[in-house]
Formats: C-alpha cells, structure tokens, sequence
C-alpha cells in the first residue's frame, strides 16, 4: 500500500515538472500556421513543411480549422500565417488590413462525387447542369454547412445554377470534409469536395467522382501572414520566410510532386492567383 | 468488421513497436491531464473544505454553483478559455494558446468543479457523530478535520478518479485551445478525432485502446486507496 | 470532590429541558443518573462535557469549565461511531493525536486490553458486533487514563449477555482502576447492580440523590417509591 502511494505521489509530481519544465523551455522558433482541415487532411503539408523545418530551422505548428476560423485565428493574431481557400474571404481579410504578403500557392479542384449507381445521372454533366438535376430530383446531397471554404463554394454553384438548396434532401453536416463524405458515403447521398481530401479518403468510402474538370470548380490556395502592425505580437519574419519558401522553384515542384495513390492532388501556380 | 479487426492488429502493432508519435501523443494527454488532476485536486479541496466545515452567508448559493458548473459543457470551457488567451484577449500577452498549458487550463476549469463537489458530497454526509467523538477523544479543529477527510477518503478517491475521467476523455476544450498541433498539443482524444477525420481508422482504434488502457489502469491504482483503510 | 453541578437549567424555546439540576461526585465513585428516556439525561452529560450550553456552573477538579473539551475527561455516547480503520487505530486514536510515543502506546494498551478483552485489533472497526463496539468505544476511552467517564446508555440496545459483559467491565475500571464513572441509563436493575449513588431526573427535575441502600430500600421521595414500582408511565 505505502509503495503504490509513493508510486502514485512521486508520479504525479514528475508529470506535473514535466509539464511546468515543457512550458517554460525556451524552444526553437515557432511559426503558427492556421489552415483548413481540407488542406491538413490531404497529408501535402505532412510532405512539405519537414524540408522548410529543416532549411530555416524554424518549427511549423500547424492549426487545422475550418476557413472561417483559419482567418478569425489571423484577426485575432493567434497565429503567424494562413493558408486558405477562399479568394473572397481572402481578400476581405487583406482589405481589413489583418492579412499582407498574399501569394497564390497552388491549385487544386472541386468535383461532385456520388453513389457509383448516380441515380440522379448527372455523371459527365457540366457543374452547373448537375446541379440542377440534383435538386429537381431531389437526390439526397450532404453539404458540409459550416462556413468552410468549400461550403462557400457550394453555396455559390448552387446559386450560379439558380437553384435554392432546401428540403429534407439537402443534409448538412456541420463538419470537416473528412466526415461530410463519410456521411455521404453512408447516405449513398452526392457531395462537393476538393479532390485532394478525395483522394486521399476514397479507399474508406462508397464513392466516385462524377463531374469534374469544369473551369467553375476550380480551387485555388492562397497564403498570407499576419499584418504585424495589427497584432505586433506575431513572427512577421518566420512567416516571410515561410512565404518566400512557397516562392521557390523546388517547393513549387514538391507540391506537384506530391502523389496520394499515384494521383497528383495540386498544381502549383506560382503567384497567379484565379478567381480574384 | 474488417476494419475493427484491422484496428486492433495495427493497434497492437503501434503500441508493441513504441511508435515514437503515439508515444508523444500518450505521453502529452497524461501530462496534461495529470497535470490539470493535481492542480485541480491543490485548488477544489479548499472549496470542499470550506463549504464543509464551515458556515458562512451565501454558502447554499456557493454549493449549487458549483454543482452546476460540473456538468459544464467542456465546449464551452474551450471557447472561454480560447477567448481570454487568444492574442486579442486579456492574457493573450502571455501567449499561451495552443500550448500544453492553455490545455491544462482548460482541463483545470473542467475538474475543480468535479473534485469540488464530490467531495464536499462526501464530506458533508458523513454521521455528524463522527466530529462530536474526534473532539471528545481530544482531537482539536484541525485534527477533526483531518479525521473527517479521511473518513471520506473513498468519496475524495471518486472525486479525483471523475476528475481524471473527465480530462482524459475531454476532446472539445483541449481541441480548442491546444490546436491539435503535432508532436505539441495533439493528445489522445483529439488526434482520435483527427484520425478518423482522415480516415485513418487503425490508428484512431491503437489510439482508443491506449486511452481506455490508461483509464483502467488510473482507475485501478485509485481504487486501492479506497479499498483499505489507511493508518493514522 | 471530582465534579460539581450547580443550578443547570437549559430550555429550548418554551420548554425547559433540565431545572436548576444540581448534584457533586467524588472520587472514585459510580454515580448514576437514573430516568425514563427524555428525561434530559443525555442534554446533562453534553452540558457537563461542553458540547451543549446552559445556564449554571461546571466545576471539575475545582476548576470552572467554561467551553472546549477538559482534559482528564471523556464521555462514551449511546451508539458509539467507529472510525473507518483498525481498531488498533481506534483504539489508539486519542493517544496519537497527543503525539505519544509507541513504547508508552504499547504500555497503555496491554493495561486496557487487561481489563478489556479484543480480539482482533487489525479487524475494521466497521465490521464490529453491537457488543464489540461497545468494548472497542470504552478501550478508546480508558486509554487516555482519564479520571472521569461519563457513559450514555452503554447498554441500550445490546443482548443481555454482552450487557453482563459490559456491566463487568465498569466494574472494574470503577473498583480496580480507580476511575470516576457517571452512568446515564434508564435501566433500574443496572443502575441497582453497579451505582454507589444515584440521582432520579424526571422531565429535568432532580427527585432525589441518595446512596444505593437508601434510594433502593428507603427512598426519600414518594415519586421515587412510584418510579421503581413502575407506576410512573411516560
């Protein structure tokens, strides 16, 4: 009985030193990146950062939200940098003086992915006729409903095919992309997404992609720091160098390198920025 | 089915070969939580011993707030918490957001009111005998107390095993202020949650046992302090 | 003179619970306050040990109590509680707050467990007979070698063997240690088998305070005749 006390006292205490002793440990230089589950979740940033880590010596943490709170995360100055992809919301957040040194990363694309059976028909469709279809049919479509960038994205589509997305066939889900294709993927119901989270969690789900390719659905990246003069207290320089790093030729070839069963996810667009 | 069996071969896999990220992972959600337990402990047994021992105006109002703020949703802590370290916030000088401590800080509020009240619970039940024979054999406040405190220990023991549950489970509070960053705030709850985001079930299922595995085994080492009476 | 009471009177709200009750005990004697249940016998001893107010004096040893436990002193409740441990614990509790040593703990106890018996000292006390507790409740009282013990209905709610048991027990302390003892009961024949002096308290009243011979055989008060008759009804 006394050991197990002694035990469980002299635990405790070294745990809680530990902790104490991680917090004040000065550590190497940080850089706080907040960015969107999509991006995180697709595995590229796994790939890339490790080379920019080891070049600048600067330790990359990396926050992953959805877009609306990537951005609330740069207004408030909790973090050094974003990457997002929401053009607009982008440059609201650079006209509000928050955001400078925006650079146009990459590219990837929206597709439309459904049950393999497609019992609205829409496989091959431009998006916009798609996307009428699935309403008129009123098949089951899950939206992610979170004020995530690719939300923004659905809401626009469906507004461009003049369509009200409502009733008991529009589903929301309120969650990342990850778990908005599983419950499509259980709901035999269609879904936007990006193609690299597809990619990457296709092997876990029922699904296909049944329109892409269309210029509307293209979805580009952006990265931008956070304006020190807004919040003085972030690593303006770690987040240039972090920008500058996304500017060179051979990051521009990593990102298109990066593969996820033998399919490319992005394609660089070195500083070209589409849709604004 | 597939899946699960999967899980638990990649599982045992993960946890037999001391996988260097489910070790950091298991390492930081004990350490905070530890960490949120102690403190927690250090600052809600002078509660429960207040509103036990002693009577003072506004204490029945005392003792329902804090009975309320147990089943605090742990969300709603994190958003708090986040608020008040964020950078924009009142302690955001201090920048603590997205580390250890902000977890700890969120798990902190999480537990005081748990270890509070339970214990308080347990305290004030006690036969109103057992102080009246203390004094008469001698003790005097303080030692009363004492005997009283251990008299309860078995409901201070379940104070502290609910308040060790609740931090290691608690996903939302410690998403929200620690960030899930890798190889620094990602504990076990929220990379489970990022897993299965991913779709990365085998690891979510290695990380789920391991949880469950701590769990019983705190609970196991907890219990035996109730089990036997300890000498005085 | 070990105990003096002198004008105790104690009302909650309109009723008085005790009435000017007055009454001295020397050394070494067995007193008893013999009286029907709610005669205010236990509100008495919780005056005289501090844990109840009231109005009249205490004197112990000479000296006046005003509040807090005297040492020297110890009172046995009716249902006496064990503490959640041993009973060695139990037993020694007393003395290890006094931050006695173990050789002077050891001496104290073979000297208790001399006059009473316990088997099991490693036992937790919860576990305990009726009977058991009894004698564990009066071990942890007679280790702090007080020179006063005020007992509350000891016997109340045992069998009559151990009440045999119990009654030879505070025989001894009484005859063979040498301690004062002041017994509250409402059992006639127990407090005829062991008193040396009694005093009758009815609803708070004192009828009478004689010697054993004459409260039994010649009692001074007519309502004493009555109660040990059994006329009394409450």
């Amino acid at each position: 009985m006394k050991r197990t006390t002694l035990f469980v006292t002299v635990f405790s205490l070294l745990v809680v030193l530990g902790g104490i002793y991680a917090v004040m440990t000065p550590e190497e230089k940080i850089l706080r990146l907040a960015t969107t589950t999509s991006t995180y979740d697709s595995g590229l940033l796994d790939y890339i950062i490790p080379v920019f880590e080891e070049k600048y010596n600067i330790e990359v943490q990396i926050i992953s939200v959805g877009t609306g709170q990537a951005i609330t995360n740069g207004e408030r100055g909790d973090v050094d940098v974003i990457m997002v992809h929401s053009p607009e919301a982008e440059l609201k957040f650079i006209d509000k003086r928050y955001g400078i040194d925006r650079y146009c990363v990459m590219y990837n694309d929206f597709v439309i992915v459904g049950p393999a059976e497609d019992p609205a028909g829409i496989k091959g469709m431009n998006i916009k006729d798609a996307m009428g279809v699935i309403s008129d049919q009123e098949a089951i479509f899950v939206s992610r409903g979170d004020d995530s960038g690719t939300h923004k994205k659905e809401l626009k589509l469906w507004k461009a095919s003049g369509m009200m997305p409502a009733g008991s066939w529009y589903l929301e889900s309120g969650d990342g992309m990850g778990m908005t294709l599983q419950l499509a993927s259980e709901k035999g119901a269609y879904t936007l997404t990006d193609r690299a989270t597809f990619t990457f969690r296709k092997k876990t789900l029922d699904l296909e992609i049944l329109v892409d390719g269309d210029i509307g659905l293209l979805n580009p990246y952006g990265i931008i720091a956070v304006n020190p003069d807004m919040h003085p207290s972030v690593d303006y320089e770690s987040a240039t160098d972090f920008i500058d790093w996304f500017k060179e030729p051979l990051t521009q070839q990593l990102i298109a390198q990066y593969r996820v069963d033998g399919e490319q996810l992005f394609t660089p667009l070195n500083g070209e920025c589409i849709g604004g | 089915m597939g899946v699960i069996i999967e899980g638990f071969v990649e599982a045992s896999r993960l946890i037999l070969t001391l996988d260097p990220e489910i070790v950091a992972i298991t390492w930081l959600s004990l350490k905070v939580s530890v960490s949120a337990v102690v403190l927690g402990f250090i600052l809600a047994m002078p509660i429960a011993l207040a509103l036990s021992f002693y009577n003072f105006p506004g204490k029945q109002f005392l003792v329902n707030i804090v009975n309320t703020l147990m089943g605090l949703p742990p969300v709603v802590v994190g958003l708090f918490v986040y608020l008040i370290l964020s950078a924009s916030g009142p302690l955001g000088f201090m920048q603590l957001l997205y580390s250890p401590a902000a977890m700890i800080i969120a798990q902190l509020i999480i537990v005081i009111p748990i270890i509070a009240a339970i214990s308080y619970n347990s305290i004030s039940s006690l036969d109103s005998r057992l102080k009246e024979t203390a004094v008469s054999l001698g003790a005097n406040n303080l030692q009363a107390m004492w005997l009283l405190i251990m008299e309860a220990r078995k409901g201070i023991v379940t104070s502290i095993i609910a308040g060790f549950g609740a931090a290691i489970s608690e996903v939302g509070a410690i998403f929200i202020v620690g960030g899930n960053i890798r190889f620094h705030t990602r504990a076990l709850t929220t990379a489970i949650m990022l897993e299965t985001r991913r779709g990365q079930f085998e690891l979510a299922i290695a990380l789920g046992i391991i949880l469950l595995a701590m769990a019983f085994a705190v609970n196991i080492i907890l219990t035996r302090y109730q089990a036997r009476g300890i000498p005085r | 003179m070990i105990l003096e009471l002198k004008g105790i009177t104690k009302t909650y709200g309109q009723q008085k619970v005790l009435d000017s009750v007055c009454f001295s005990v020397g050394k070494p004697e067995f007193f008893t306050i013999l009286g029907p249940s709610g005669a205010g016998k236990t509100t008495l001893l919780k005056i005289i040990t501090g844990f109840i107010s009231s109005s009249g004096t205490v004197h112990f040893k000479g000296r006046r109590l005003n509040n807090g436990f005297p040492e020297g002193m110890v009172i046995g409740f009716q249902n006496p509680i064990m503490f959640n441990t041993s009973v060695f614990n139990n037993i020694t509790y007393g003395l290890k707050i006094r931050k006695k040593t173990s050789n002077y703990i050891e001496g104290k106890l073979r000297d208790v467990l001399h006059i009473v018996r316990i088997n099991d000292l490693k036992r937790n006390a919860l576990s305990l007979s009726g009977g058991e507790v009894q004698r564990v409740a009066l071990a942890r009282l007679l280790m702090l070698d007080p020179e006063l013990i005020l007992l509350d209905e000891p016997t109340a709610h045992l069998d009559p063997s151990n009440v045999g048991n119990i009654e030879h027990i505070l025989h001894k302390v009484n005859k063979e240690m040498g301690k004062t003892i002041i017994l509250a009961t409402h059992n006639i024949n127990q407090a005829k088998r062991l008193s040396d002096r009694l005093m009758l308290l009815i609803d708070g009243r004192t009828v009478e305070i004689s010697d054993n011979e004459t409260f039994f055989n010649k009692p001074k008060s007519a309502e004493t005749s009555r109660f040990l008759k059994g006329d009394i009804v409450w």
